[in-house]
């Protein structure tokens, strides 16, 4: 999203340097801190959030979810 | 009162929507904010909110009117909401500068052994004499307090009518003769009631002022099991697109019609779709009466009766899934709409973790399987009452883990470190996590989506700073 209108107060975060790691990702998913504070909207529906990060395990087609699922 | 500024259609704003804003200023005529999206919890206890002064910046530098929608202080309980909130929210109104701000005809707090506790989720209001005159007195105190033109919003029930109680229209209509404040008219809301069983669209719109409605929302919805959910996920249902038509005439001092879509389902909808959703709603908007004239005065009732915080303390305790003794309790648990409520309320409170917490949801999601988060959700929400602030419910989250949960490799660690992360915002001060393993491996792994493999044990500091 355009950081124009992800704005909110910025996190720096420094983490021991490591060449080969991807950083992009970690940042990706830290860039909206606020988001991750306050009340939710208005509305008397489903919050899905919870189910986008089964799916997005599913997605990535972890193995380790899917085992741990068949176990259950 | 002079007659409030006739703003058009617009958007509930999210930054998420911005870029729609944007490209396509034709489709927006003004939006409506929610307040506490920006907002962050107390410090400490007894502490007021604070919110997000970047943040809000950003809002308040968009070119388009704004108003203001509360979604954490309802008014509809026999509760009195915290006038500790009115100084932020007032901030935020102010900076936006919104000609109106509105807030729910809800419940969210109620009353159990331990004491008072905020349900999160928005609960239908008791709908008896006293506890709407005691709705109108507190909608009255937050206009006061605000010192701004204050409107309420009926909300969905996805309760059967109950016997004895006042219908839907009558309830909100003395609601607003008590409180003289505007109505926001939420016809998804109107209709989803009367399409689960509640009372008919025609009839809450005979017993309701239409006169006093300053603003219409619509919105799309979703069917659970037999319900239609107020969900906010899609492009607004036919037949409300057809009521909206056949209301609007009818509206002289309307002043927005606001299309709410939650940010989470705008990649489902579109911008194709939601430019024309707007476009379709410019047409009814120009259906309104051709001029706003002045409100008219309205004399206020002064009503004295107090509700009982019964209802309230009934209802709130079934949806956060706890035994409440007594009658009232045992009729409203054998109506299958307050298990909607629970499970909706569950949904919320695993989503406000997984918001919150999102590498550490993933970590237990890969070790424990869905089901098994679920189960350790579950446990949790059976000790501790819900919280509103996201950051707050995952803190209470990351407690019940440590002290009952599995022991697993790296969790406390992510756990700290996605705290460590919200809490910089809120405190504005640093902290050092130091990780018992290599933290890029794992933070990156999660991120992702796979568990670590083996990272490198050790002390790797990791810090987290503001700015």
């Amino acid at each position: 999203m355009d950081d124009r209108f992800a704005a909110g107060q910025r996190v720096t975060v420094l983490l021991p340097p490591k060449a080969d790691f991807g950083k992009d990702e970690t940042f990706r998913i830290l860039e909206s801190v606020l988001d991750r504070l306050g009340c939710g909207g208005c509305y008397s529906g489903f919050d899905i959030r919870f189910r986008h990060e089964v799916s997005f395990l599913y997605d990535t087609q972890s193995k380790d979810l899917v085992s741990n699922q068949q176990q259950l | 009162m002079g007659g409030l500024p006739a703003l058009g259609v617009g958007l509930t704003y999210w930054p998420r929507l911005g870029p729609f804003v944007e490209a396509y200023p034709e489709s927006v005529d003004l939006l409506e904010f929610q307040p506490e999206t920006v907002w962050l919890p107390p410090r400490a206890a007894g502490q007021a909110c604070t919110y997000d002064a970047s943040a809000l910046d950003a809002v308040a530098a968009l070119p388009h009117p704004k108003i203001a929608h509360g979604v954490g202080f309802p008014v509809g309980g026999a509760r009195r909401p915290d006038p500790a909130h009115v100084p932020p929210l007032r901030a935020v109104v102010d900076r936006i500068g919104a000609p109106w701000v509105s807030e729910h005809l809800a419940v969210n707090t109620a009353g159990g052994p331990e004491g008072e506790y905020c349900t999160a989720f928005l609960l239908p209001p008791a709908q008896t004499p006293e506890a709407a005159v005691t709705a109108g007195r507190h909608a009255r105190e937050v206009a006061d307090a605000l010192g701004r033109p204050f409107a309420v919003e009926p909300g969905v029930s996805y309760l059967r009518p109950r016997p004895g109680e006042m219908a839907d229209g009558e309830y909100v209509a003395t609601v607003l003769a008590e409180s003289g404040c505007g109505l926001l008219l939420d016809l998804h809301n109107v209709w989803t009631n009367a399409r689960n069983g509640r009372q008919p669209v025609d009839e809450f719109l005979a017993q309701v002022p239409l006169d006093r409605v300053w603003e219409v929302h619509v919105a799309g919805g979703s069917e659970y099991e037999g319900y239609w959910l107020d969900a906010h996920s899609d492009v607004v249902p036919d037949p409300v697109m057809a009521l909206a038509r056949e209301v609007m005439p009818d509206l002289p001092n309307v002043g927005a019609l606001i299309f709410e879509l939650l940010p989470m389902f705008y990649d489902g909808v579109g911008p194709d779709r939601l430019r024309a959703q707007l476009d379709a709603l410019r047409g009814v908007w120009a259906l309104r009466p051709p001029s706003c004239p002045a409100l008219p005065a309205r004399p206020v009732v002064t009503g004295s009766a107090v509700a009982s915080t019964a209802w309230d303390d009934a209802i709130g305790g079934l949806a956060v899934g706890r035994d409440v003794p007594g009658d009232l309790a045992a009729s409203l648990a054998g109506d299958p709409g307050v298990r909607v409520f629970a499970m909706l309320l569950g949904e919320l409170r695993g989503s406000m973790v997984a918001r919150a917490l999102k590498l550490t949801t993933r970590l237990l999601l890969l070790h424990l399987g869905e089901a098994g988060l679920r189960d350790l959700l579950a446990k949790y929400w059976a000790t501790e009452y819900p919280r509103l602030f996201a950051v707050r419910e995952a803190e209470g989250f990351a407690a019940f883990v440590r002290a009952h949960g599995p022991r697993l490799p790296h969790l406390d660690d992510v756990m700290t470190f996605e705290l460590a992360l919200l809490n910089v915002v809120i405190d504005d001060a640093g902290a050092t996590i130091v990780f018992g393993a290599e933290p890029n491996e794992v933070l990156g792994a999660l991120a992702a989506g796979r568990l670590p493999e083996s990272p490198a044990a050790g002390s790797y500091p990791v810090v987290v700073a503001p700015g």
